[in-house]
């Protein structure tokens, strides 16, 4: 064969982007399947999905699933299709590989593994062999003895040195570096020495897994778990300014495209220092802003984050108009260029000399500049219907007041949220609505939309046309074609296309800018200046992951100074220096420091780490000094900076031994590495308790924090994800070698599934051993032909034992995700491998299987109530709020309690919900209120940070820093979060109540605020479990509707525990 | 069962048990004593007794305090409810006890009257919380009173578009069940569970009865229509039913809360005539 091919993930698999897999037998096959030679674990891939096959110097793809679809540059194919190169080609929705295809000269260049080999060898033998090899590997035949001194580890990793590893169990820290090929005594040392022989397949030989095609491993890139653990991550390459000495302020042409507050501030201070510049801005002056209602109040958050002293421009918490007002005044007295209502086409161009293609409401036309500042946000272009007619001025993409249109006849094309919100406001106001959806289900909108809609729709009210899209506009409405090639006119006098919006993504991407990862949050990275990898082009605010207000001022204000040469320091600096007071050095050290011996948070860019230690807590520590203990809910992760902890978790390999009769081990962590990653994982509570060997520096960074940095740095995901799965491993087999425990973590795999996905079916051939790492997986099982629950498996504990027990059985129940939920995948084939050789695995899926036996027989008792817990919600809930209707006498005085204890606003409702009535004559209701979910959505994205989680578990709202933007209502599943005016006044006292008793208020219902009232903020508002009241001598929480019900039909429970329960005294 | 454990049964019958002891040395002192001039309330084992019954009697006027003291960080208002049940209970015994059985026609015996009342009332509750909630929720059949209202409103809408192409004999029977319905009233309407008079039932039958002949679109909507009208019906029975249960859960509250007042002002006149008097 003279010709060779490879495939470039592109998208859709976050932790696999870029990876590069040759396709090189005669028939390379592509699925989510373990057997595929290319695999790709999505779940929206067919295990089989398609194979590419050589014929001669011809390459074909062939389609093969029989559900998904595949599509060649955005064409939909069926059978076989002949491939150039440089297709795009797309499995199923998301996954996106681009095919190169190029003579056989060029392979021995090429860092690329054959789908139907070992790895090829790698480019560069030095830079691997220098960072952390698989230690794993040393008791293999295969490893050469090591050659290269631990002194030529890149500087990041130099730090650990001296500390243990991650995976030491029970093992003391080891004073110096062993001698080269000490292992495996040494294999807890992360700096003991490695193999540099480049060649060395990550898997020994003796494994049979030729047939899996392995990631390419291009210079600098990790190689195995130790490598990962350790901090030998690859940092890809940073946006670096130069520094040039300042240009001449004369010289710069610099243009600021989008007139948010960055783009303002940048604006005014550019106007301040005379240079020349212009504002671009496609809408008006502080759009997003504009088109908030009327009298909103904008927040000024974080209250202890400083403006720019030199900055012209005032902001603090007022309302929209006051705001607007401000910064138009201060771009006009500053004398800032603003052209609004103009959008840019294209950039074309290098730093000095950039040529701006531009679009205003005269024509088209162009701008010169040297410097560009790019702070555009990141909600993107709304998407237009671009076909003939769309110029049309009543055909619109934003519907700003719907009661500005009566008696219209109006046409909503799109059926989002947005569409559903518009449609439904103007038929409410009396205009004839018709709403057109592409397709014929709904099935992008919020449950509650969805239902109006639909209600809507069913009663007459509104219109609805299916299955079609807009083909044309003529003068007196819209022609639409519909699936079956039909037109069907609609006159309208008004049509607004919601069809979503592009994220600037692909546009930065056209300019050159690189993102991180493929993930879809991921951000771009520029340098301390805010230059990013494209000089001259400058990017700030929102775009590079700074969406609160005074943030994107001050980088507005900085940016210009940075353009200009002139030293300037962040407006953070005075509120970081703080934090580190009482470790001394200035804030410019500390963040060199942390980035030479934290290796986890060394790929981050100077601003993310800045905004790190803006967010996060440091703390000096004596010894002994316990951090967290075990069971706690807390989720915050540490770093240390300096020192050295001690992690003590139970022993949990037998499930059958009662948790106080369970054995503690210990491990040590030492400088430079981090702990509390299960809780960033998996939400729940700690696993384990945490306490100071010697006095320690840590760094404490908020769960939120720490997520968005997962998200958008991928190096920084792969080490703690890596030293989840060895610490999961080392609490299901403390006693198994280390060696064997990476060896399983580095062939496993983390898959994901979405709510209701099968992870495997009754009768399939098994792939291995899952441990669930995140939400929570139900196992059913057939009785008498109907599918029935029979198990709920939670993060931390293991799925799939049996079938991998017994080799050549298959699975004996159907798992699926419960919730959005994550798995870890030991394939098949090492686990049963060591099933013959280790105990303690053996004994453990022994004892598993035991148990399911067991709990099978008992679980035919209080199944259906089980059942129905699960169904109704109890998935997710770490405290569920649960009624007995038969003992409810409908007072409704938990509902009074509530209001009482919360401002007047009851943040239950009684009677929604479902009830259930139980084989034993109870009555299980659970009413509307927040069950403080394991992983809670709410906390998603929350722009202050104001929902926080306890140690006992409970989520809270902080209406001090809840901004009102409504974030967590909408991410709440369960419609439990409301906004609502906050009162923290307690009321009138008992006496009075009793004399003059009021109607408790129900969250939503109370009297609406008069338009414009500024002063009524609604604050996002839900159950607190009442922290304000205090807590049982027990520690639990006390909640005021549990404590007022008259006859205690009401309680609180552990919705796991009460499972047992119910098995306990039915069973 | 599974689930909460009743207030009945809270730690323990640890109430039941304080109650019984009670009685038990009540009946013990009373059964060993023999004052000079024979058992009577005003023995000082009688002043014992009384003393011991008023206090009772004022701590459990405090229960309606304790319900509406949202912030306690006591017992669980379910503790009270069951010290109140037991202790209200054990009331019946320990004043006749304190009165050494003696009755008259006076205020001294009405405010005994008065508490009874209350007792039993009291009594009526317990039986209505234990067997009602069952009911209700079986009558609800998770679907909340909200929807069903929702759902009526939406059926009347649907009615008023289905008698559109008819006949205005449909129309007037759609208005009247439109307009003539009622859910509620006075109290003892609420608690028949049933309006005789229900709009809705009237409309259903003139459209049952009706003779019009119409052509083969008309009987569609004419079906469709009585079809929505007897669902209606259906919903409004359901909804009626549910304020019955609703009615009952409160009926003996009635009773029990100004007897109890009316027992308290007794019992003060008895104290204070007692003292002025004797």
């Amino acid at each position: 064969m003279s010709m060779r091919a490879t495939l470039t993930v592109m998208s859709g698999l976050p932790n696999q982007a870029g990876q590069v897999f040759s396709v090189g037998a005669e028939t390379t096959t592509l699925g989510r399947g373990l057997n595929c030679d290319i695999q790709l674990p999505d779940q929206s891939i067919s295990r089989l999905h398609a194979e590419v096959v050589w014929e001669g110097d011809a390459l074909f793809l062939v389609h093969k699933s029989q559900v998904n679809r595949t599509l060649i540059n955005g064409e939909e194919i069926q059978g076989r299709v002949p491939l150039s190169g440089g297709e795009e080609i797309q499995l199923a929705d998301q996954v996106v590989l681009r095919l190169k295809i190029e003579s056989a000269e060029a392979e021995a260049e090429s860092p690329v593994t054959d789908a139907s080999g070992a790895p090829a060898p790698l480019s560069d033998a030095t830079e691997l062999g220098s960072a952390e090899a698989p230690q794993a590997l040393e008791s293999e035949p295969a490893a050469p003895p090591p050659a290269s001194p631990p002194a030529q580890r890149p500087a990041p990793a130099s730090a650990p040195a001296s500390a243990p590893g991650p995976l030491s169990v029970s093992a003391p820290a080891p004073a110096s570096v062993p001698a080269p090929g000490s292992a495996p005594a040494a294999l807890s040392q992360p700096a003991a020495p490695v193999p540099p022989t480049p060649a060395v397949p990550p898997t020994p030989p003796a494994e049979p897994t030729p047939s899996i095609a392995r990631p390419v491993r291009g210079k600098g890139e990790v190689t195995s778990i130790e490598d990962l653990l350790e901090g030998g991550t690859q940092h890809h390459v940073r946006p670096v300014s130069e520094d040039t000495p300042p240009p001449d302020p004369s010289s710069i042409k610099l243009v600021v495209i989008g007139a948010g507050p960055a783009g303002i501030a940048a604006g005014v201070r550019a106007a301040e220092r005379k240079i020349e510049h212009t504002l671009l801005e496609r809408s008006v002056l502080a759009d997003t802003i504009v088109k908030y209602q009327k009298g909103k109040l904008v927040m000024a958050e974080p209250p202890q984050l400083p403006l720019q002293a030199d900055l012209k421009m005032i902001f603090e918490e007022a309302i929209r108009e006051q705001v607007i007002e401000w910064w138009a005044t201060a771009a006009s007295e500053a004398g800032t260029n603003l052209v609004e209502a103009t959008e840019v086409l294209a950039i074309e161009g290098e730093k000095g000399n950039f040529t701006i293609n531009l679009r205003g409401p005269n024509g088209a036309g162009s701008l010169q500049a040297t410097h560009i500042v790019l702070s555009i946000g990141v909600q993107g272009d709304l998407r237009k219907f671009g076909v003939p007619g769309d110029d049309q001025p009543w055909v619109t993409y934003q519907l700003d007041d719907p009661g500005a249109y009566e008696d219209k006849r109006v046409v909503v094309v799109g059926v989002g949220d947005a569409g559903i919100e518009n449609a439904t406001a103007l038929a409410e106001n009396g205009n004839e609505v018709t709403i057109v959806n592409r397709r014929d289900e709904i099935d992008r909108a919020k449950p509650m939309n969805k239902a109006a809609i639909e209600a809507k729709i069913k009663s007459g009210e509104i219109n609805y046309l299916t299955n079609a899209s807009a083909d044309r506009f003529e003068s007196d409405g819209a022609v639409f074609k519909t699936k079956d090639g039909s037109e069907v006119k609609v006159e309208a006098d008004l049509v607004i296309g919601r069809l979503g919006a592009t994220p600037p993504r692909s546009f930065l991407e056209g300019l050159g800018v690189e993102f991180p990862s493929a993930d879809k949050e991921a951000i771009p990275d520029v340098s301390e200046k805010y230059e990013s990898n494209v000089p001259g082009i400058y990017m700030v605010g929102a775009l590079v992951g700074y969406p609160l207000i005074k943030n994107c001022m001050n980088q507005g204000f900085e940016v210009v100074e940075h353009i200009l040469g002139q030293p300037v320091k962040p407006a953070d600096e005075p509120v970081i220096a703080q934090k580190i007071e009482a470790i001394g050095g200035s804030v410019t050290e500390m963040l060199h420091r942390i980035q030479e011996t934290v290796p986890t948070l060394s790929p981050l860019t100077n601003v993310q780490l800045r905004t790190l230690m803006f967010e996060s807590t440091f703390r000096v520590e004596e010894a002994g000094k316990t951090i967290y203990k075990r069971a706690d809910f807390d989720n915050t992760f540490f770093s240390i900076l300096e020192g050295e902890v001690e992690l003590a978790y139970l022993d949990n390999s037998d499930p059958m031994v009662p948790e106080d009769l369970r054995v503690e081990r210990k491990t040590l962590r030492g400088q430079g590495q981090f702990f509390g990653e299960d809780g960033l994982i998996s939400g729940r509570r700690r696993g384990e308790t945490v306490t100071t060997k010697s006095r320690c520096i840590l760094i404490e960074t908020p769960r939120n924090t720490m997520s968005k940095l997962t998200r958008s740095v991928e190096d920084v995901n792969r080490v703690i994800d890596a030293s989840y799965v060895t610490s999961a491993l080392a609490t299901l087999f403390p006693t198994l070698a280390p060696n064997v425990r990476k060896r399983l973590a580095y062939r496993s795999e983390t898959l994901m599934h979405r709510a209701g996905e099968v992870i495997f079916a009754e009768g399939d051939e098994p792939d291995g051993l899952h441990l669930v790492r995140r939400g929570t997986a139900e196992v059913y099982k057939k009785h008498e032909g109907v599918e029935e629950q029979i198990d709920s498996i939670r993060a931390g504990s293991t799925l799939g034992e049996l079938a991998v027990l017994h080799p050549g059985r298959l699975r004996t129940a159907t798992a699926r995700a419960g919730v959005d939920c994550e798995t870890v995948l030991f394939p098949v084939d090492i686990i049963l491998q060591y099933v013959e050789s280790e105990r303690e695995i053996r004994e453990y899926l022994e004892r598993k299987e035991q148990e399911f036996i067991i709990a099978d027989a008992r679980r035919q008792h209080g199944r259906g109530t089980m059942m129905w817990l699960q169904k109704a919600g109890g998935k997710e809930a770490t405290d569920l709020l649960m009624i007995d209707e038969t003992l409810c006498v409908r007072c409704d005085n938990c509902e009074k309690a509530c209001a009482e204890t919360h401002g007047g606003v009851s943040r239950l409702k009684r009677e929604a919900g479902a009830t259930y009535m139980t084989s034993a004559g109870s009555a299980l209701h659970l009413p509307t209120a927040c069950q403080h979910c394991e992983n809670p959505k709410c906390m998603t994205d929350c722009p202050p940070d104001a929902l926080h989680r306890d140690p006992n578990g409970e989520v809270w709202i902080n209406d001090e820093t809840c901004i009102g933007c409504g974030n967590c209502e909408a991410y709440c599943p369960y419609d439990v979060i409301k906004m609502a005016k906050v009162d923290n006044d307690p009321g009138p006292g008992l006496l009075r109540r009793l004399l003059f008793p009021k109607r408790a208020v129900k969250a939503g219902d109370e009297p609406k605020p008069a338009d414009g009232d500024a002063a009524v903020v609604k604050k996002a508002v839900k159950c607190d479990l009442c922290r304000e009241l205090p807590a049982k001598k027990s520690g639990a929480p006390r909640a005021a509707c549990v404590a007022s019900c008259p006859t205690g039909a009401i309680v609180r429970i552990d919705p796991g525990e009460y499972v047992d329960e119910i098995y306990e005294r039915q069973g | 069962m599974i689930g909460p454990r009743t207030f009945l049964e809270y730690q323990n019958y640890r109430y039941l048990k304080v109650s019984l002891v009670l009685l038990l040395l009540s009946i013990g002192v009373y059964a060993f004593d023999s004052p000079p001039g024979g058992r009577s309330g005003s023995s000082w084992t009688g002043y014992g007794l009384g003393t011991i019954s008023a206090a009772i009697i004022f701590w459990l006027m405090w229960v309606g305090v304790r319900k509406r003291d949202y912030r306690s960080t006591g017992a669980p208002l379910k503790g009270w409810v069951s010290a109140h049940v037991y202790l209200g209970t054990s009331l019946l015994l320990l004043v006749p006890l304190h009165s050494a059985f003696e009755f008259g026609m006076n205020v001294h015996t009405l405010a005994f009257a008065l508490m009874c009342v209350v007792i039993f009332s009291g009594i009526l509750g317990v039986a209505f919380y234990a067997l009602v909630p069952t009911s209700m929720t079986r009558n609800r059949n998770n679907i909340t009173l909200d929807a069903m209202l929702e759902r009526i409103a939406e059926i009347d809408a649907e009615c008023r578009i289905a008698a559109g192409g008819l006949p205005d004999y449909y129309a007037r029977a759609v208005v009247t069940s439109i307009d003539e319905t009622h859910i509620g009233g006075g109290f003892r309407e609420q608690l028949s569970g049933k309006d005789p008079s229900c709009g809705t039932s009237r409309a259903l039958k003139s459209l049952r009865t009706s003779d019009i002949d119409l052509d083969g679109e008309g009987k569609g909507q004419e079906r469709k229509l009585v079809e929505l009208i007897a669902r209606k019906e259906l919903l409004l029975k359901q909804i009626r039913k549910d304020v019955r249960f609703k009615g009952l859960l409160d009926l003996w509250l009635i009773f029990h809360v100004p007897f109890a007042f009316a027992t308290c002002a007794a019992l003060i006149v008895h104290i204070f005539v007692v003292f002025w008097y004797h």
